[in-house]
């Protein structure tokens, strides 16, 4: 018997132990040595698959590794249908799983039991079904047939690890099916990859519980402080300092950065467990499952809890977002605020840059002045020296006479000299 | 082998992603006293740079303020007689990193945030005791660090 290869005997109980793919010590091929020696009786396959017969009773042990886990499938059943129309007696099989349960030393993170019961008809299925819960004092969280099996998904009975992905199942196989143990396989292999898909959903969504726990709560307290700073903005603007503007511009931008890391993150996450609910949605729509009564069928069940399992993945990034949008709105009022100061400030240094050149030019104009004084003053001094030697008697008349002469000489000199300039 | 912290592990997801990887099998509590001894050294620098004297919750208080300048999440809610508390609510950086790296959000609190944060305040009082009175991974709104002088212990209640 190979991996691939489904046995040829009927399966009464299958129980499948799941852990994370990283996880040491869950059972290594010496420990299934150890088991496949201690068994009596007939063996067959190789250590990572292990079977074996001890009377009437068949077991199987498997080792598939797959979407992030190891899963170990234990088996037990029948070499041929006993008694069919009757519920089984699982306390053997029960047994035997055990004993091969024995191999995994750490208990499972996640675990799916499947029971298999044998029926002439439909009818007898249904009855084995209502006989089954009625002894178990159990209930279906949902019911249908897929093919010529009738599968029924029991109600959990206790919590514990890994226990809103754990799984009890019953399938009733009925007609042509109890001629071969093929079908039976089929399903279990379907169970399976039902199992992998629902334990990976169930590690993506519990790996994010507490951000999922957390949100209304982080969502508040920046909802409060963006409130504040909203409120700062509705301050009059000379009230508000740069160095104000620049704390919240910073503040902001921190936010704004990690709502959009956390709400990328998140949708990375969302499309992962979206890809899983195709894979599921692909694997029941095969089923083709037809109701029994008026109770929600296997498929419908499944992909309600995956739908919802799903759902707080989209109201997180949506919640990020729209927060991330407030976030964007007080961060343009941020910048629009500095930018009206920042214009507000050049009109400042315009104006008063307007004032220092008016200074400035009428100080241009007292030093013309101040210049043409000094030259006429200077021309006025020589004149009197030339007035004393020529003209002793009449020099300061002379001299007086000829100050407007000098200051209309030096206005020129002035205009000559600033023309040239 | 030798437990390495990196120095920037508030700042950069990045080597968070790293640190867990390499060290998420090491015993947790020696991954603590590394954190606490990276808080006690790096709250010593800063009353070194800011000349923070005494060993009175003000003094506590100025070191967690100073640390925690740029950091919009974490306010320090009360200083009183001997009692400093700082609360960290909202979208805090672990939280981010941890989404974005895929990381246990409590792993790393455990290990690296709160020893770090109790090595801080023990720069300025070997004696400080701090107090998760309120745990986001409990369900809390916010995280409560309650900073008191008593016998420099991290209490978890």
């Amino acid at each position: 018997m190979t991996a691939e290869e489904p046995p040829t005997w009927f399966p009464y109980l299958v129980r499948m132990a799941i852990y994370p793919s990283d996880t040491k010590e869950t059972g290594s091929s010496s420990e299934l040595e150890k088991l496949y020696r201690r068994f009596e009786g007939v063996y067959s396959g190789g250590t990572e698959s292990l079977e074996m017969g001890s009377g009437a009773v068949m077991s199987a042990m498997r080792h598939y590794e797959d979407m992030g886990s190891r899963l170990f499938l234990l088996a037990s059943g029948s070499a041929r249908v006993e008694d069919p129309n009757h519920v089984p007696e699982y306390g053997l099989y029960e047994e035997r799983i055990e004993r091969l349960r024995e191999a995994l030393r750490k208990e499972p993170e996640f675990t799916f039991t499947l029971r298999f019961a044998y029926a002439t008809d439909e009818g007898n299925a249904e009855s084995i079904l209502q006989r089954y819960m009625e002894r178990e004092g159990r209930h279906a969280r949902g019911s249908g047939l897929v093919r010529r099996s009738l599968l029924a998904s029991l109600r959990k009975s206790g919590g514990g690890l890994g226990a809103a992905a754990s799984r009890d199942l019953i399938a009733i196989q009925f007609g042509k099916e109890l001629e071969t143990s093929d079908s039976a396989w089929a399903l279990c292999s379907e169970i399976r990859c039902l199992a992998l898909h629902l334990v990976e959903m169930s590690r993506l969504h519990s790996g994010r519980r507490l951000m999922f726990e957390q949100l209304d709560a982080s969502e508040r307290s920046t909802q409060l402080r963006l409130n504040e700073i909203l409120a700062d903005m509705r301050r009059p603007m000379d009230e508000i300092q740069p160095s104000d503007l620049e704390e919240i511009l910073r503040e902001i931008t921190i936010q704004f950065s990690r709502l959009s890391t956390l709400a990328s993150s998140m949708r990375r996450d969302h499309v992962k467990a979206q890809g899983l609910l195709r894979g599921v949605r692909r694997l029941l729509d095969g089923w083709n499952e037809r109701p029994l009564g008026e109770g929600p069928t296997n498929s419908s069940a499944e992909l309600r809890e995956f739908e919802s399992l799903l759902a707080p993945f989209g109201d997180f990034i949506e919640r990020t977002e729209a927060m991330s949008s407030q976030l964007n709105t007080a961060l343009d009022s941020v910048r629009t605020y500095l930018g009206i100061q920042q214009q507000k400030l050049s009109i400042a240094e315009q104006a008063s840059s307007r004032e220092q050149l008016v200074r400035l030019v009428n100080l241009q104009e007292i030093l013309h002045k101040l210049e043409v004084l000094i030259v006429a003053v200077y021309l006025t001094e020589m004149a009197r020296i030339v007035f004393e030697t020529s003209f002793h008697e009449s020099a300061n008349l002379l001299t007086a006479l000829f100050i407007p002469a000098s200051l209309l000489i030096s206005i020129l000199i002035s205009r000559m000299l600033h023309k040239h300039r | 082998m030798s437990l390495e912290i990196p120095g920037d592990w508030y700042v950069n997801p990045q080597v968070l992603g790293d640190f867990y990887r390499e060290y998420k099998d090491h015993p947790p509590m020696e991954i603590m006293e590394v954190s606490y001894a990276q808080g006690l050294a790096f709250g010593r620098s800063i009353k070194r740079q800011l000349g923070i004297e005494g060993d009175d919750a003000e003094a506590i208080a100025a070191v967690l303020r100073e640390v925690l300048k740029d950091e919009p999440t974490a306010k320090i809610v009360s200083v009183e007689k001997g009692r400093v508390t700082l609360r960290n609510s909202g979208f805090c950086p672990l939280m981010t990193a941890c989404l974005s790296m895929d990381l246990p959000w409590s792993w790393l609190c455990r290990v690296l945030g709160w020893p770090f944060f109790h090595g801080l305040a023990s720069a300025v009082n070997p004696k400080v005791n701090l107090t998760m009175t309120k745990r986001r991974e409990r369900g809390d709104p916010h995280c409560d660090h309650v900073f008191e002088i008593g016998e420099g212990r991290l209490i978890l209640p």
